[in-house]
């Protein structure tokens, strides 16, 4: 009987060493949530399923997540969902595909994990991003990201065949825009437009921004963005030209609901001379362009004060509350899809330009602007990229600035009053943080 | 002389056992009602006096601050009553045109033939597709370029209409989409109703001489008084909760316009992470939709007459 009991437990003491071993080597599930749509989550995917296979022991759960704020919101209930898990199960994604300015709101408040440790521990030189790429996913002198892509906005796409039948050559200071847009605006015998000279992205305030900012006008005038700086001289001339343009019909401001889907309809049926969209959507517009036997042409936008873009685009975060062993795989599989070759295949791909010099500076690069001359005028401007603002209060000051640009250019509403009434609801915002 | 003991009742183990099996019966709903709603009432209680942001592990209570920036700021007040007094435009034009329409179709389609059956499916269908879908449909009917009404106006030589763009539009449009989903219901809960009355009034007014308006007027509208508050008590309340369609029709805009309450508890607690004002706002509203739904309740009580 003894012997009986002793072989038992022996099996027993065997049995949980294979369960133990067994565990060992289950593969550990990390997950990232990807917000890119059809071929530029396709694209995307084929990279992490290339990962997950030089990386055996890891599978990656690939989720589409929504776009970047569906994906922000599914990670706050995630998040809190984690908080208070009464057995510590995780619910929030390893990795997440973002834009750099939730980088401040995420990691002031925990969400998101410094990669620093693991840039240290790795030895990554960080150099090889292009100059101010990291800054945007940094929060008080941590990295909390990494940029993935990056896009360049406002990107202005003309239709090259009319430029060139018509003479016309896309203006390279707020000067000559005037004469510009009375070149390329076309009226019907009543008056008309027909064709508009230029059509601007009014719905979005990194669309808007940067034109403000061409024009002078700074959003905060502190560092710390507690200070509007919208309230100034340069504003008023800014809406008073806009408006001035969009009531004789040279320009179309697109704003509210299907905006996006109108401006870019109305250029590929050749009812817009140029828009002033993100470089992102370069092959898409190409491509349309083309079907109608049409070559698209892309400039930087012109000088004003200053001459800069807004920087666009996504990158990498991981998450706070995954574990430390998801984490460590997480910032491997950050580091893969930001290197030169994933760079390349995500501009090849997409319109986003590479955020690492080293693909800058690769022969597949050189050939992928042989092909696609155009984007040169917009490569040459990578240093003049300006990142949105980070303050919290940015989403609701954005808001604002639409919709009342939204007043005086589309509804032709006062500009004064109407500029007063937004300062005023800026400030009240910038006093309740 | 002997009395007689009154009869004490007794409740019998019978009796107690009956009661406690239907009680049981309910047991499985009770727990569903207090897990999905009643706990998540007291929790968006507790949080309205917290100043968490779904971020933190941690958070601390603030007492009665989130309701003092609601009814004293100047942002958290205009944008409050703004966003109220758009649920309620919305909500009153949704139900009246709703229950008005519904009465029409429904005396319309009280017939029984063949193609009248068909006709009222056509007419109740919209409540069954997805808003997502249907949203999508009308976002190209209302386009102000391309869409489909703005080609039949410029086809009669009128002008086209910003239909979602313009704030004078914007919300009539969402309430034409609505109410579009919203009549079928309406118009089979009134014809089921129709159909439930007696013919001996009809007959009886007939007899005295009353014309199709007058049967209308005197006997039809008092005999479906009873439906018409249970419509609008339930349309009420639902409309006043609307979100989904807002969200995909015109995210709010343009220029707020469409900002109804529920969409602003949305953005405050998932787009300014600020779950405790959120928190705020949405237990207002809950006690804004309570005394309505009790006030609507009282003067049904007093004004309906169910016994018709």
């Amino acid at each position: 009987m003894k012997k009986l009991l002793a072989l038992l437990v022996a099996i027993m003491m065997m049995s949980s060493l294979f369960v133990g071993l067994a565990a060992a080597e289950e593969p550990i599930t990390i997950t990232f949530w990807c917000s890119w749509e059809d071929a530029w989550r396709d694209a995307l995917k084929g990279l992490v399923e290339q990962w997950e296979a030089q990386n055996p022991g890891v599978h990656v759960e690939f989720v589409y997540a929504g776009s970047y704020s569906e994906s922000n919101q599914s990670l706050l209930a995630a998040h809190a969902a984690t908080l208070s898990a009464p057995n510590g199960e995780v619910y929030v994604p390893t990795v997440q595909q973002t834009v750099g300015t939730n980088i401040p709101t995420f990691a002031a408040n925990g969400v998101i994990y410094p990669l620093d440790e693991y840039i240290a521990a790795n030895g990554d030189d960080m150099s090889v991003f292009a100059s101010g790429m990291l800054k945007a996913y940094q929060y008080q002198g941590e990295q909390y990201g990494l940029p993935g892509c990056i896009s360049l906005v406002p990107s202005i796409f003309y239709n090259k065949t009319f430029a060139e039948q018509e003479g016309i050559e896309f203006p390279t200071s707020w000067d000559e825009f005037d004469a510009f847009l009375r070149k390329a605006t076309i009226k019907d015998e009543q008056g008309n437009t027909v064709r508009y000279g230029a059509s601007f992205s009014g719905w979005g305030i990194d669309y808007v921004t940067p034109i403000l900012r061409a024009f002078g006008v700074q959003p905060f005038t502190d560092e710390e963005e507690t200070q509007s700086g919208f309230d100034c001289p340069e504003i008023r001339e800014f809406a008073t030209k806009m408006q001035g343009w969009a009531k004789e019909g040279l320009i179309s401001w697109a704003f509210g609901s299907g905006a996006s889907t109108n401006m870019r309809q109305s250029f590929l049926d050749g009812k817009t001379f140029c828009v002033w969209h993100t470089c992102a959507l370069y092959d898409l517009y190409s491509k349309g362009l083309a079907a109608n036997g049409w070559e698209i042409g892309a400039a930087f936008p012109p000088t004003g004060a200053k001459q800069v873009a807004g920087l666009g685009g996504s990158g990498f975060t991981l998450m706070k509350l995954a574990s430390p062993e998801q984490r460590e795989w997480g910032y491997k599989l950050i580091r893969f899809l930001t290197d030169t070759a994933c760079n390349m295949v995500i501009i090849q791909n997409t319109g986003y330009l590479p955020v690492t010099k080293t693909c800058l500076e690769s022969e597949e690069c050189a050939e992928w602007l042989k092909a696609n001359p155009e984007l040169v005028h917009l490569y040459d401007h990578l240093d003049e990229l300006v990142a949105s603002p980070s303050s919290p209060a940015w989403a609701d000051i954005g808001t604002k600035v639409t919709d009342n640009f939204g007043r005086i250019i589309v509804e032709g509403e006062d500009v004064e009053a109407t500029l007063q009434f937004m300062f005023d609801e800026i400030q009240e915002i910038l006093e309740d943080m | 002389m002997s009395t007689i003991a009154p009869k004490r009742k007794r409740i019998s183990r019978y009796h107690v056992r009956n009661k406690f099996y239907d009680f049981s019966c309910a047991i499985p709903a009770l727990v569903f009602f207090a897990i999905f709603v009643y706990y998540p009432i007291v929790e968006l209680f507790r949080y309205s006096l917290t100043d968490w942001n779904l971020m933190r592990d941690t958070y601390n209570y603030v007492g009665l601050k989130n309701y003092q920036w609601l009814f004293t700021s100047s942002v958290g007040w205009k944008r409050f009553s703004s966003s109220l007094t758009i649920t309620l435009l919305y909500t009153i034009g949704e139900v009246s045109a709703s229950c008005i329409f519904g009465i029409l179709l429904a005396l319309l389609f009280n017939r029984m033939s063949n193609s009248f059956k068909v006709m009222r499916t056509l007419v109740i269908l919209p409540r069954y597709v997805t808003v997502s879908a249907t949203t999508l449909v009308f976002l190209l009917m209302y386009n102000k370029e391309y869409g489909l009404i703005n080609n039949v106006l410029r086809a009669m030589n009128l002008p086209a209409v910003s239909w979602l763009n313009s704030q004078d539009t914007a919300l009539i449009s969402v309430i034409i989409y609505s109410f579009w989903r919203s009549v079928g219901y309406a118009m089979m809960i009134y014809l089921s109703a129709i159909k439930g009355l007696s013919q001996d009034y009809f007959e009886a007014a007939a007899l005295d001489g009353a014309n199709g308006v007058q049967k209308f007027r005197y006997i039809t509208l008092p005999l479906i008084a009873p439906t018409t508050l249970f419509l609008a008590v339930t349309s009420f309340l639902a409309a006043m909760k609307v979100y989904q369609t807002v969200e995909m029709l015109t995210g709010g805009g343009p220029y707020e316009s469409t900002s109804v309450i529920v969409y602003w508890i949305y953005a405050l607690a998932f787009r300014n992470y600020r779950v405790d004002r959120a928190s705020a706002v949405g237990c207002v509203f809950f006690m804004i939709l309570l005394i309505c739904t009790i006030l609507t309740m009282n003067i049904s009580d007093r004004k309906v007459n169910y016994d018709a």
